[in-house]
């Protein structure tokens, strides 16, 4: 199986530092990591490890110091703010720890907005998300608004709006942190059978032990580097 | 997402409904005083006014010899001109209190200058001695005196003959209506005393040669009914503080307008600030963002000039009643009330804007 994995994302002596002169640190040392395609990532590590900062320098809505990030061959380093913000829009999906939906919007519309973004029409917009709405199972909550929902089921909607697209690269912040055991579980099984396809990289920033044998791969981070980068053994696991 | 948050929703109302509000009431009872100051001209309903070239307002008294009448009755392409005085006179109540009022005398044959809205009376009547026409609102203010009633205007007993009905003017002083030679006598003597000439110019005549004729035969100073109002307008205009007073009650209207929905716009954004974070990580760029702001804001402004002309419509309707104060919004006021609140609208969201533009959307992977 890996060695039909093709590299989906490939970052070279990525440094990123925050704040000038005595006030500056930094949070990211010479980072290099490759991630093939195809798989679900974990991203663990301690509670200021630089984890957050390395995927906001990943799904490129930061810019790092120094160094190459290569996202499906796309060199987004050179890329400018205007260029990143369109790639964003066509191959990144993100999935937060909070949902950040839309509290005015409902559930259709929030899963529509990757579409309307992309300038699609309104209508073929809600078709499509009525679609992906049946996949995580809300058919029955389509019309109705986030505060209505479950911390659960508002998640299920993040996922639907994160797939919509379908992108190339799937960024998880804490997905489950905000849930409660089985639910986390029932959400992860959903991202597991929704989002991992032979072309796509999936990664999930978590604390969550619970949910480490959903990974394929899990990455360590420690002080702002990789510690270790392996495929997981879900047996040990 | 600003329709969602019904507080702001409702303070942003209030804060754009104050300039529209104030601009339609202010600039209202602006256009209306001035409306006002210009009705001595629509009460008489002369094409042409002529008098002392110092003039430069309907209702002020630089009176002129009598011979001048005939002067311009010689002037080549007048048709008609009469006589015709607007002075103070006091009248003495029932009671001994007294009340200023304005004593005009129109010309005995033609009536030319008295008001076409006669309630009772024949202007005929008025040439007898010391008969008078009284406005309906002046009416009021002299006990409600009835027609064959006599009252008394400095020290002149005087004979209702009839009763006219007239916009009210600015002073809102009563109007006494008389011949042009009662009215001498109604008032203090002296050598000049008639304060216009009210004309007619020949059919085909070319107004503007007539000026520059009459100009150079008696050195008076003639204006068409229209000029005359402007000239009313442009002397409160220049020479009161009308506009200034009424321009710096609109202008802090839109100034604290401006400061309310600029605080609760920025609230606004502030309070829902992950979500714009979150539609720039999913890719929305700054301009499809400034223009759902602007959108917002447009919407805002629209609904707030409706509810604000609205209201102030229905405060006009209740609250002014007939022959008080005119209120006048004329639609070249509508237009700028609403170009006001578009434009203090769009500037209050301007601030949210740059916060937007400024914002990190890595922020979003933030607690």
């Amino acid at each position: 199986m890996e060695t039909t994995q093709k590299t989906a994302i490939t970052l070279n002596g990525i440094e990123k530092s925050f704040g000038k002169g005595d006030a500056r640190n930094q949070i990211l040392y010479d980072v290099n990591l490759d991630l093939p395609s195809g798989e679900l990532v974990l991203l663990v590590g301690p509670s200021g490890c630089g984890k957050t900062t390395l995927i906001s320098i990943l799904a490129g809505i930061l810019n790092p110091d120094i160094g190459e990030i290569n996202l499906f061959n796309n060199r987004i380093d050179q890329f400018t703010d205007e260029e990143k913000t369109e790639f964003r829009k066509q191959n990144v999906g993100f999935i937060f720890q909070q949902f950040n939906l839309i509290p005015t919007l409902s559930v259709l519309e929030n899963v529509a907005i990757p579409l309307l973004i992309n300038e699609w029409n309104k209508d073929k917009a809600i078709e499509k998300a009525i679609e992906v709405v049946k996949l995580v199972g809300l058919e029955s909550r389509m019309n109705f608004f986030p505060n209505q929902l479950s911390g659960g089921q508002q998640q299920r909607v993040a996922i639907a709006r994160a797939l919509i697209r379908e992108p190339k690269l799937l960024i998880c912040d804490e997905p489950t942190a905000s849930l409660d055991g089985p639910t986390g579980q029932q959400v992860m099984e959903m991202l597991k059978k929704l989002s991992v396809k032979d072309d796509r990289c999936v990664i999930i920033v978590t604390h969550d032990s619970r949910i480490f044998k959903y990974g394929d791969r899990m990455v360590r981070m420690e002080d702002g580097k990789i510690i270790s980068n392996e495929r997981t053994n879900k047996e040990i696991l | 997402m600003l329709f969602g948050d019904k507080t702001k929703l409702i303070m942003l109302l209030i804060g754009l409904m104050m300039p529209v509000m104030l601009i339609a009431q202010q600039g209202g009872m602006f256009v209306g005083f001035m409306q006002l100051f210009a009705n001595t001209v629509d009460n008489t309903g002369a094409p042409l006014w002529i008098m002392s070239e110092k003039v430069r307002f309907a209702d002020q008294d630089i009176p002129m010899y009598d011979f001048e009448l005939n002067n311009v009755r010689t002037v080549k392409g007048i048709e008609w001109a009469v006589p015709f005085m607007n002075v103070m006179g006091n009248i003495k109540l029932p009671g001994g209190n007294s009340e200023i009022s304005v004593v005009v005398g129109v010309d005995n044959q033609s009536f030319v200058g008295l008001p076409q809205n006669i309630i009772q009376g024949d202007p005929k009547d008025l040439r007898v001695s010391n008969s008078v026409f009284v406005d309906q609102i002046g009416m009021k203010k002299l006990g409600n005196p009835k027609v064959g009633d006599y009252f008394e205007i400095n020290d002149h007993e005087v004979k209702v003959a009839g009763i006219v009905k007239i916009p009210q003017g600015f002073q809102s002083y009563p109007m006494i209506y008389t011949t042009y030679e009662n009215a001498k006598r109604l008032t203090p003597d002296g050598r000049k005393r008639m304060s216009f000439i009210l004309a007619k110019a020949k059919p085909g005549e070319n107004i503007e040669n007539l000026k520059t004729t009459l100009k150079s035969q008696t050195g008076l100073k003639m204006l068409t009914e229209e000029e005359m109002k402007w000239e009313t307008y442009n002397y409160y205009n220049t020479d009161t503080s009308l506009p200034s007073i009424f321009g710096m009650t609109i202008l802090f209207g839109i100034l604290v307008g401006t400061i309310i929905s600029a605080q609760t716009f920025y609230t606004f954004v502030l309070e829902n600030i992950k979500q714009f974070g979150t539609f720039k990580a999913l890719g929305t760029n700054n301009k499809t963002l400034i223009k759902m702001i602007l959108i917002q804001s447009l919407v805002m402004a629209t609904i707030s000039y409706f509810v604000g002309m609205g209201l102030i419509t229905f405060f006009a309707t209740v609250f002014v009643q007939d022959g008080a104060l005119d209120f006048v919004v004329p639609v070249p006021l509508m237009i700028f009330a609403f170009i006001a609140v578009v434009g203090t609208s769009v500037l209050a969201s301007l601030f949210s804007m740059m916060r937007v533009i400024k914002l990190e959307p890595a922020m979003v992977f933030r607690g």
